[in-house]
């Protein structure tokens, strides 16, 4: 689950990471209300939604002026944002950041994440703050720092001397080497207590006055760890997630809404991915990715099967079950059951495999659907290809 | 040939009086595998499917001398559960569970390493060695008898090699 950078930032002031003082405004006149109170040289007022690149699509204001606050506040509420994470559409921005701004001597890069390789939480850190880390990782690699914590003992002083000097803090700004290796502490504790995916401060800003702030912030939480946090659960925005996936969620199905015409209904991850790799061996693209579990029920089917319909681009459905502990029958109900509710107007390629395929597939034949049986995965994906067209 | 489990193999179930972890026991014992204990904490003295319950894994190493762990714990408490079963002895442990924080797992992998246990999982469907020994939720009937080993690291998708080598 992802939160807003204003939210990231509360909890970074919770675990001692010091932040601009800011707040959450949705209106002019809060606008107006909290800039008097600020009282600032430099006024920041910054688009709230799950996305980076924000300054770029203009979505970052900034005014000397406390009486622009209000004016500035009205321009971004509503306005549409597209930037290279948002896709086509563009997020609208329904609540704002302001906060007093900072006076930059040099910008840092730090973040935590856990390794995939060793299942160590490991440090990433940079002194190419304010740029996005893919690009600093692609074109100068020498200058990612990693530092791995073991999670027995935790983080050491150590671990945080070794970024400290790596990144070559004492020549940079000596006043802040003590601080920062306090502050990387503060973060890895955030990261462990509050079950984080991943935790980023970038920029991590070097002020003129020698102080470090944490000028940008975004964190994401592991879903399976929200049940221990009711405070993170609160941060939920709804407004930032895909409706489909929403619904998705609240059936216990895994659902990835992609950018193809072919809807997938599967049943485990790991063969969803090779089915949404088969398809685009036959030259189509997926439409979405959808797990329905191990334990899919009839009603969990009717559910995926609502929403892949409910997806414009969806021009036709594939339909891959292996049925170990699901059987193929109970599949071959849901979708019956969903094509009574939703009206089906694509082509429908249908592969069962596994517990009571025979009796699922006689089921399917007998519903008076108009679909295409077949038995092998890649005859299946041709097929469903064959129907709705090669991807343009 | 097997690897890590045969006809010898004893198997404690972790969460065994749950609705899937009766089920998967009961179907584990129809295939042939030995059962030969469950825990669930405060249901010791009750059986399921006539394998007996114990408090601790420690109680049903100590009564039954079981080897191994199939653990169907829910998420919130399993990494207790893995620790347990390593504490108690059990060399192989086979967790079922899915969606365990990821931290949770985290120290767990470190809490595990250098010692004489091997884990297997979490969220996975489990081991079995055709004929011998079915330890897992993967139905038996797609398994047989051959010379080929297969190790997935996903669970439907080790299916479609399984038939495959069947053809």
């Amino acid at each position: 689950m992802n939160v807003h950078e204003f939210q990231a930032k509360q909890l970074f002031g919770q675990f001692g990471i010091p932040v601009p003082r800011g707040k959450e405004i949705t209106s002019p006149e809060a606008g107006l209300a909290w800039a008097a109170e600020l009282n600032t040289p430099v006024f920041v007022v910054k688009a709230q939604i799950h996305a980076g690149g924000r300054g770029k699509a203009g979505g970052v204001k900034i005014t000397k002026d406390k009486a622009a606050v209000p004016g500035l506040v009205k321009e971004l509420i509503g306005k549409t944002l597209v930037t290279h994470q948002t896709g086509p559409k563009g997020r609208e921005v329904r609540r704002l950041l302001v906060e007093e701004g900072a006076a930059i001597a040099k910008e840092l890069y730090v973040s935590i994440v856990v390794d995939r390789d060793s299942g160590w939480p490991v440090f990433i850190a940079s002194t190419e703050g304010g740029m996005e880390i893919e690009e600093v990782a692609a074109h100068t690699p020498e200058k990612i720092i990693r530092e791995a914590i073991d999670p027995a003992v935790g983080f050491q002083g150590y671990n945080g001397r070794n970024i400290a000097f790596a990144l070559g803090l004492p020549a940079m700004e000596p006043a802040v080497v003590n601080p920062f290796i306090q502050m990387m502490g503060n973060l890895y504790r955030m990261f462990m207590e509050k079950n984080a995916a991943m935790v980023e401060i970038n920029p991590l800003v070097i002020t003129s006055d020698k102080k470090l702030i944490a000028l940008d912030g975004k964190v994401s939480f592991d879903d399976s760890a929200l049940f221990r946090h009711a405070d993170v659960q609160q941060m939920r925005d709804l407004h930032e997630e895909e409706p489909l996936e929403i619904e998705a969620g609240e059936n216990n199905l895994n659902y990835v809404k992609l950018d193809g015409n072919i809807g997938c209904m599967v049943n485990g991850a790991g063969l969803a991915m090779a089915t949404m790799d088969v398809i685009k061996l036959a030259g189509s693209e997926p439409a979405n990715f959808l797990d329905v579990g191990g334990g899919a029920t009839k009603e969990t089917v009717a559910a995926g099967f609502r929403i892949l319909l409910k997806d414009p681009n969806v021009k036709g459905i594939f339909i891959n079950i292996f049925g170990g502990i699901v059987r193929c029958e109970r599949i071959a109900h849901g979708v019956i059951e969903a094509a009574k509710e939703v009206k089906i107007n694509v082509p429908l390629v249908v592969r069962l495999q596994g517990t009571n395929a025979e009796e699922g597939r006689k089921l399917l034949a007998e519903s008076g659907l108009k679909l295409e049986v077949a038995d092998d995965l890649w005859e299946a994906a041709q097929k469903i290809v064959k129907l709705t067209g090669k991807a343009a | 040939m097997s690897i890590l489990v045969n006809k010898h193999t004893r198997v404690v179930v972790q969460g065994i009086t749950g609705k899937e972890g009766s089920f998967h026991a009961t179907q584990c014992k129809a295939y042939g595998t030995q059962m030969v204990a469950g825990v669930t904490p405060g249901k010791a003295g009750q059986e399921v499917e006539g394998i007996p319950v114990f408090n601790t894994v420690r109680d049903a190493v100590k009564k039954t001398q079981c080897d191994t762990s199939l653990i169907f714990v829910p998420p919130p408490f399993c990494a207790d559960a893995i620790l347990e079963a390593a504490d108690a002895g059990v060399k192989l442990i086979i967790c079922i569970t899915e969606g365990i924080p990821v931290n949770d797992m985290v120290k767990v992998k470190r809490a595990l390493y250098g010692r004489d246990v091997r884990l297997i999982g979490p969220n996975c469907p489990g081991v079995i060695t055709v004929d011998e020994a079915k330890i897992g939720i993967m139905p038996g009937f797609i398994h047989k008898k051959g010379v080929v080993g297969v190790v997935s690291r996903s669970g439907t998708l080790t299916t479609k090699p399984c038939i495959n080598f069947r053809h």
